[in-house]
């Protein structure tokens, strides 16, 4: 006999019914449905009513792990009626770890607790119901054991973390963009001393994470500023926040540096200012271009610059602040980018490009167009870029990352954008176009071509991108622009025509002059009504004899130093186990000069090779003098570098120190 | 910032997948989360299959999960494929820890190992 159930009488009730905690109580039955293995005594149906008053998830099972009881939040969590006395181990339809693989019921975490006769605590499962829907839900399985401590049946609760989840996911996508921000993005405690420091601030101040946090506020205030630090913290500890705060900081090399800064107060969750978070914005640009908007006004003071212009000329500034203030410099990998905007009488526009390193090692280019003009075009622009930097480094294929821009799109905006995803050593690209004009393959000989597959703009909402895949070879140059590239002077179909044919004429040139050619060419001096923005990237043949690259003593060059070093290397034939063992002694001398190099310029180090036959011979130079430290590694760095080479030579100098390696590439001559 | 440590769990064991490369810029969050991640569980499998670069204080990291192995008496092993050009960098630094060239192996080393009244989160 088997109690028979069905999902609606489960729903009709709303909430626990108290009276049934009352034990002996009549139950009603549509509250837990019972299947007596052995006879039920009063402390059993206490327990089960008990049960059935909880607000989650609970089941029952016998030692073998056969259902006897759940409770309605079980139907209601489960998304079907378990089969009592049949149904083993778990109520739910289908089961995942959360990495996505399928679990077999008997594989659960109930199955677990009851096999081994031991509650099962800290793993997370997904529960997917027949609809298909999923909730990713953290188990509670304890055995329940006889006076022996012989299992008799168990008991499991199922919470659902599916909320918790998504909070945590928001969390780490502003974490991300947070880390990736151009914008220094600092916290600090109500002390003044820095909790937190993302990359914006390594490259806006020059100190990397671990020298800034736990350093008080005030290394970044230069000796006539310290008075600011007190007013500024006052102010935050009334609660107050403070906006877009124009001063002067100092950075690790002794340099001022103009900036913004809009500081507002951190609160806990009884809303009690506990810190500061502190967004600065390097203004040194801004405030060169109001000095010469002074200057202009000074010697034309007849014709002073009515309201529209001078709204145009801060709107275009916004805009430049958006772009990106520097490509990645990486060796063997060209680049070259143009930003033109419109002629004085038109208005600014919200084209924008954008190139960063991914974690992969790989390279996201994006370009693209924002549709409206003025400040708020120019606002939308740099929301996109920012995500599109965020989604991009969390590794989604180009296709994905449109995906997700459209759908955080509000209506009315609307943008056309290519993004594409360059492999420097491989020369695979992927890339999806969201009605961006195509991206142009200049081709070392032969003709200029187009690549194809454009879909829809971005307008918000759903759509369905497409990547596409292919390969660019060694000296191929590929063109990202705007639609003012081949619409200002002539019809856009002419205009793809021109370009193509006059890229195909200077294929061979210089990336910068090649640019400049194509820009001069297609628009020469005329009055244009749209921005342009161009951006051409081309993997350089590299010389196998010698290699130089200069990076900023920050930790992230240390994997650009790698993915420069091993395409070199490969390039050059260097297999394993030299590649390896080449790659780790440079790496501990990069690392040692990021962490140990000071100096009045000591924001710099390089790294030169040599091929000479069968031997390679490196130079890490850097401006600071440091004996190989301990900390960190336990001495290890040395150790390591000495094993792996043939020659290690730390040269003290006094301008710096360099640390010469050399490793043979042939196997050692036995005996 | 390079990716961090993926973190699991098999049967109790705490088992984390080490980012392909391990250097100065993510070596201390990955520390904090695997030593985290171990403290709840009573052995740990580190997975180096997926590493391609490892320097002096990922080794150090390594050296540092062997003492805490010793200290604990939780049994440390580590994931690596005799070909990987890493497991050459473990043999020239001395990391002592036992290897297997799959989590499936070294799950199956530890559970023979395992104590006979094992302690399970109360």
């Amino acid at each position: 006999m088997r109690d028979t159930h069905d999902a609606s009488a489960v729903s009709a009730g709303s909430g626990p019914d108290h009276a049934e905690l009352v034990p002996g109580a009549p139950r009603s039955s549509g509250a837990g449905i019972t299947r007596p293995l052995r006879v039920v005594g009063e402390s059993d149906r206490w327990f089960h009513d008990l049960i059935d008053s909880l607000p989650a998830a609970v089941y029952t099972t016998d030692a073998e792990g056969r259902l006897t009881h759940f409770n309605r939040a079980a139907v209601e969590f489960s998304g079907r009626v378990p089969d009592l006395g049949t149904d083993r181990w778990c109520i739910s339809w289908r089961l995942y770890y959360p990495d996505g693989r399928p679990m077999a019921h008997d594989e659960c975490p109930m199955a677990i607790a009851l096999r081994e006769n031991r509650p099962v605590r800290g793993v997370d499962i997904i529960v997917e119901r027949p609809d298909g829907t999923r909730i990713w839900c953290a188990p509670y399985p304890t055995p329940l054991r006889d006076a022996e401590g012989q299992v008799i049946g168990g008991v499991n609760m199922l919470i659902d973390l599916t909320d918790r989840k998504h909070a945590e996911g928001a969390d780490n996508r502003l974490a991300a963009i947070v880390q990736w921000s151009d914008d220094a993005i600092i916290s600090k405690d109500l002390n003044g001393v820095i909790t937190s420091w993302n990359q914006g601030a390594e490259h806006l101040f020059g100190y990397a994470a671990d020298e800034a946090i736990g350093r008080p506020v005030t290394i970044l205030f230069p000796p006539d500023r310290l008075h600011e630090e007190p007013r500024i913290l006052e102010q935050i500890r009334r609660g107050q926040a403070i906006e877009h705060y124009e001063t002067v900081r100092r950075r690790k090399d002794g340099t001022l540096v103009d900036i913004s800064l809009t500081v507002s107060p951190v609160r806990d969750d009884l809303g009690r200012v506990v810190g500061v978070s502190k967004i600065a914005r390097d203004i040194t640009e801004r405030k060169r271009a109001e000095q010469v908007l002074r200057d202009h006004e000074a010697a034309h003071r007849r014709e002073l610059e009515d309201a529209l212009q001078s709204k145009r000329r801060f709107t275009e500034i916004i805009q430049r602040s958006l772009l990106p203030d520097r490509v990645p410099q990486l060796e063997g990998v060209e680049f070259a980018a143009r930003y033109m905007p419109a002629s004085p009488d038109a208005a600014v526009g919200g084209d924008f490009y954008d190139v960063f390193e991914l974690p992969n090692g790989q390279l996201g280019l994006a370009i693209g167009d924002v549709a409206g003009q003025g400040v708020q075009a120019a606002g939308v622009m740099g929301q996109q870029r920012m995500l599109l930097r965020a989604y991009g480094h969390e590794g989604h294929p180009p296709a994905t990352v449109l995906d997700r821009l459209n759908r955080l799109l509000k209506p009315g905006e609307m943008v056309t954008l290519l993004y594409l995803v360059l492999d420097p050593i491989s020369g695979q690209m992927t890339y999806a176009n969201a009605g961006h004009p195509p991206p142009l393959v200049v081709p070392l000989g032969g003709r200029s071509s187009y690549l194809p597959g454009v879909d829809p703009p971005l307008v918000g909402g759903w759509y369905a991108y497409r990547s596409h895949e292919t390969v660019v070879a060694i000296g191929d140059a590929v063109i990202l622009y705007t639609d003012g590239l081949v619409e200002s002077t002539q019809r856009i179909d002419a205009g793809l025509a021109r370009l193509a044919q006059v890229s195909t004429e200077i294929a061979g040139s210089p990336l910068e002059g090649m640019v400049d050619a194509v820009v001069r060419k297609l628009i020469g001096g005329a009055a244009r009504r749209d921005d342009v923005a161009v951006l051409a990237v081309r993997l350089q043949p590299l010389d196998p004899g010698h290699f130089r690259i200069a990076l900023p003593t920050v930790p992230s060059s240390l994997r650009t130093l790698r993915l420069s070093l091993r395409r070199w290397l490969e390039a050059g034939g260097v297999h394993e186990p030299a590649l390896s063992d080449i790659m780790v002694a440079c790496g501990e001398a990069g690392a040692n000069a990021i962490q140990h190099a000071y100096g009045p310029d000591g924001g710099s180090f390089e790294l030169e090779a040599k091929r000479e036959n069968d031997r390679i011979i490196i130079w890490v130079r850097d401006r600071g003098a440091w004996r190989f430290p301990r900390n960190g590694d336990g001495g290890r760095g040395l150790m390591i570098m000495e094993r792996v080479m043939d020659t290690v030579n730390v040269i003290k100098n006094p301008g710096g120190t360099t640390v010469h390696l050399e490793r043979g590439l042939r196997p050692p001559a036995d005996g | 910032m390079l990716p961090g440590v993926e973190l699991s769990n098999q049967d109790g064991i705490a088992i984390a997948t080490i980012p392909p490369e391990i250097d100065l810029s993510n070596v201390r969050e990955v520390r904090a989360r695997i030593f985290d991640h171990a403290s709840s569980s009573w052995a740990l499998v580190i997975d180096l299959s997926r590493s391609t670069y490892l320097d002096s204080k990922g080794i150090h990291l390594l050296m540092e999960l062997d003492q805490f192995s010793r200290q604990s008496q939780q049994p440390v092993r580590l994931v690596v494929v005799r070909e990987q050009p890493v497991a050459r960098l473990l043999d020239i630094a001395g990391v002592p820890i036992r290897r297997h060239e799959s989590v499936e192996l070294a799950v199956e080393d530890v559970l023979r190992d395992r104590p006979a009244f094992p302690e399970g989160p109360a």
